[in-house]
């Protein structure tokens, strides 16, 4: 069957996706970029370039190189080029014609179908231009989607139920709100307001601006009039943008920038987030009256919209992202890379239209991880979270102390390190364990979870195979709110878990270790001087008569228990030692005498 | 005996539920056989993926330091080149290294060859006119570079338009 693929057909970009295995992908251009430039152009030569390529003959050619089409998307406007009249469904068809055959040449294999998105305010006549354009691209346009329900898609919003939802679009070059019902997979628009001319190029203008004006001041050089100085302005002013995101100052140098009868000149400006979001407050705030605008045109309140979508570039910079959460006091999505996420979307509408997403066999995961208590009190997992299932796991587990018979097999749901702080889902005995020294019997714990999510936990003892089990219900117990609750716990209490589970594991290791003096103890007796002997057992009933609680305690407990143990073993080993040597005195002599012995066994062969 | 056992039930079976488990079976069959093929295809594609992604990483590792390659070859062509000094020397050699390295790398520089603005490897800055020259010109502003044939930073050009007799 052949692939049908999505197409977010923008303003200055445009993206196509597709969905392979239930997930959606998107496919790079033949250049190697997720991102095509919406341009096209037309060379003296009669050639057609569509994208970086057009862009990068704009200047040579400007008025027959073609951008931002889509804002004339479903009117009379028409280019003119060599006599001949192009109407914009005309180039936008350029553009996907070139989409349309570097997914081709990616999936190998030709694709015939496709669902291109528009902004939820384009009318009749500008869905109707986008079909027409996608038709004479040789694509059968299944569905024109709204860019913000393909958004939605993507986050799979249409799953969650009934919810109000806002996405707010900051894109290179335009800025939409929109504000979505959804209900019963349905998508209704409410409201759409915005800018047409806002996006992530005024920040980099600004940037620039900034840069061009402080070399001015400092060096009375006006760099806005050299080409080559601009062209190295701009791409520092949009890594600089960039880095912002993330950092909080960033070091802007261009050495050699310009040239004097002095030398060169050199331009280094330090820039920080403060001083960005301060040089463009006023566009960040620019966004604000449309969101407004929409939410009253929907007769809402910020308080009723459930849910908030960042789509476009732009939202990762820090400030817009401040605004939205400011104005809903609610965090807002921005998990899915805000670039890709409409044409994913479109991928996704279009798998569902082509029944694939049917066809796919869904996958469960266990929600939460499953193990079982161990010595302390830790919780041991067996299964991680988000394992997808069926699936079956082991691990063999032994006794803490001597003679034991029986084990206590505790079942838990979590992710804390503590099995305390963990959901208890039963517990069991396996007992007839044949006695012996700690740490010798052999007990397979295995934990099954089928495709129901049911789950089955035995227990077995490998030298007798006498087994225990028990099933329990597993995750589907548990609702979707108190399974995201429980992650976010171990999140928040994750360092002073990890303490705990630090002390807990020093104060097993130092059990161990008391075990292991009281046998050295009776084992050293009359090989060693009575003294250490003494001395070790002293340790013994101090260690274990000690308060131990905090791990520096333990460890310097612990410490003080090896040093007593080192000196019984180091006079046990050197007597051993004088004493293995005056047994064999010759010990020397008994090495093989050369290659002969090797030779004879390869002989023997 | 088991094949007896089989046509046994068989004759048990009412003739619909055959009917029904047969179908059941053929659609998990064919369930587990688009899984399979996935999981086949997928498994092929992560090679041929992971395979591209070193290509990608080297690419953008590249990319990062071509500004830095441009600036320190900014500093050797603004020393004059008649004196006689040390430092343009070794300011040579950091350059030499760098673009040994970037050789080693399968990095190509882009050479203008007939003077013909090609968007594929270039990208043009500047537009000027002139009356001096025979025929439209290109000048590099700044190196372009190719790996394995591919673009990773088209030549930056001015272009150099001859004005014609009379314009």
């Amino acid at each position: 069957m052949a692939k049908v693929i999505g197409i977010d057909l923008g303003t200055t970009n445009s993206v196509v996706a597709f969905v392979e295995g239930g997930k959606p992908t998107v496919i790079p251009n033949a250049e190697g970029s997720r991102l095509t430039p919406s341009a096209v152009a037309f060379t003296q030569d009669g050639q057609i370039l569509v994208g970086q390529l057009a862009k990068r003959q704009a200047i040579l050619n400007p008025e027959r190189t073609i951008l931002s089409i889509k804002r004339h998307m479903g009117t009379n406007y028409k280019v003119r080029i060599d006599n001949k009249e192009y109407t914009p469904q005309e180039i936008s068809a350029m553009i996907l014609r070139k989409l349309k055959e570097d997914a081709e040449a990616y999936l190998g294999e030709k694709v015939e179908k496709a669902v291109i998105t528009v902004p939820a305010y384009f009318n009749d006549a500008q869905r109707q231009a986008t079909k027409e354009a996608g038709i004479i691209a040789g694509l059968d346009v299944i569905r024109i989607i709204n860019e913000p329900t393909a958004s939605a898609l993507a986050y799979g919003l249409d799953k969650e139920g009934s919810q109000t939802i806002l996405v707010y679009d900051l894109g290179g070059g335009t800025f939409d709100v929109s504000i979505l019902e959804i209900g019963e997979g349905v998508f209704e628009v409410k409201a759409t307001s915005g800018d047409t001319h806002l996006g992530g190029d005024d920040y980099d203008q600004r940037i620039m601006e900034y840069l061009i004006e402080e070399f001015k001041k400092r060096e009375g050089i006006d760099l806005s009039q050299d080409r080559m100085a601009l062209q190295r302005l701009k791409e520092a002013a949009e890594k600089a943008k960039i880095e912002l995101s993330t950092l909080m100052s960033t070091e802007i140098n261009l050495p050699f920038i310009a040239a004097t009868q002095h030398g060169p000149k050199h331009l280094s400006v330090t820039l920080t987030r403060a001083q960005f979001e301060a040089m463009t407050r006023d566009l960040t705030e620019r966004t604000r009256e449309p969101i407004y605008r929409a939410l009253s045109d929907a007769k809402l309140d910020p308080s009723k919209i459930d849910k908030i979508l960042l789509v476009g570039g732009s939202t990762r910079m820090p400030a817009v992202q401040r605004l939205v959460k400011e104005i809903f006091n609610k965090e807002p999505r921005k998990d899915i890379n805000p670039d890709e996420c409409v044409a994913l979307g479109a991928a996704i509408q279009a798998a569902v239209l082509a029944g694939e997403i049917r066809d796919i066999v869904l996958l469960d995961v266990t929600p939460l991880s499953l193990g079982i208590e161990t010595l302390g009190g830790i919780f041991t997992k067996i299964i991680e979270r988000n394992t997808t299932i069926p699936v079956s796991k082991s691990e063999i587990f032994t006794t803490a102390v001597d003679n034991q018979t029986s084990v206590e097999i505790h079942v838990l749901q979590g992710e804390r390190p503590m099995a305390a702080d963990n959901l208890s889902l039963g517990r069991f005995i396996l007992d007839g364990i044949p006695p012996a020294p700690r740490g010798v019997p052999k007990i397979q714990v295995t934990f099954d979870i089928d495709a129901n999510g049911i789950v089955h936990v035995s227990a077995k003892d490998l030298a007798t195979n006498r087994e225990q089990r028990i099933t329990v219900k597993g995750g589907t117990g548990l609702s979707k709110e108190e399974i995201e609750r429980m992650i976010k716990e171990a999140q928040a209490h994750a360092e002073e878990d990890r303490r705990r589970k630090e002390e807990v594991e020093a104060r097993n290791q130092l059990d161990g270790l008391i075990y292991t003096a009281e046998k050295l103890a009776k084992d050293a007796a009359g090989k060693v001087s009575q003294d250490l002997i003494d001395n070790l057992n002293k340790t013994i009933e101090e260690v274990k008569s000690a308060d131990k609680t905090g791990i520096d305690k333990i460890k310097e407990l612990t410490n003080r228990l090896n040093d007593a143990i080192y000196k019984v073993s180091t006079e046990l080993y050197a007597k051993a030692g004088t004493q293995q040597s005056s047994n064999n005195p010759s010990g020397s002599q008994q090495q093989n005498p050369g290659g002969g012995t090797i030779d004879t066994e390869y002989k023997v062969q | 005996m088991e094949e007896e056992l089989l046509s046994e039930e068989k004759e048990n079976l009412p003739a619909e539920d055959i009917e029904l488990v047969k179908q059941q079976y053929k659609e998990l069959e064919d369930k587990f056989l688009r899984l399979a093929a996935d999981f086949d295809n997928y498994r092929k594609r992560m090679v041929r993926e992971i395979e591209e992604l070193k290509d990608v990483i080297r690419v953008e590792l590249i990319r990062t330091l071509l500004p830095i390659y441009d600036d320190i070859e900014r500093a050797f062509c603004s020393i004059p080149e008649n004196t006689d000094n040390d430092i343009r020397e070794g300011i040579g050699m950091v350059l030499r290294n760098f673009q040994n390295w970037l050789s080693g790398q399968g990095v190509k520089a882009i050479e203008i060859t007939d003077n013909v603005f090609d968007p594929r490897y270039h990208e043009a800055i500047v537009i000027e006119e002139s009356r001096d020259i025979e025929e439209d010109k290109i000048e590099e502003l700044r190196k372009g570079y190719l790996l394995n044939d591919r673009v990773i930073r088209p030549t930056m050009v001015k272009i150099i338009r001859k004005v014609k007799e009379g314009e």
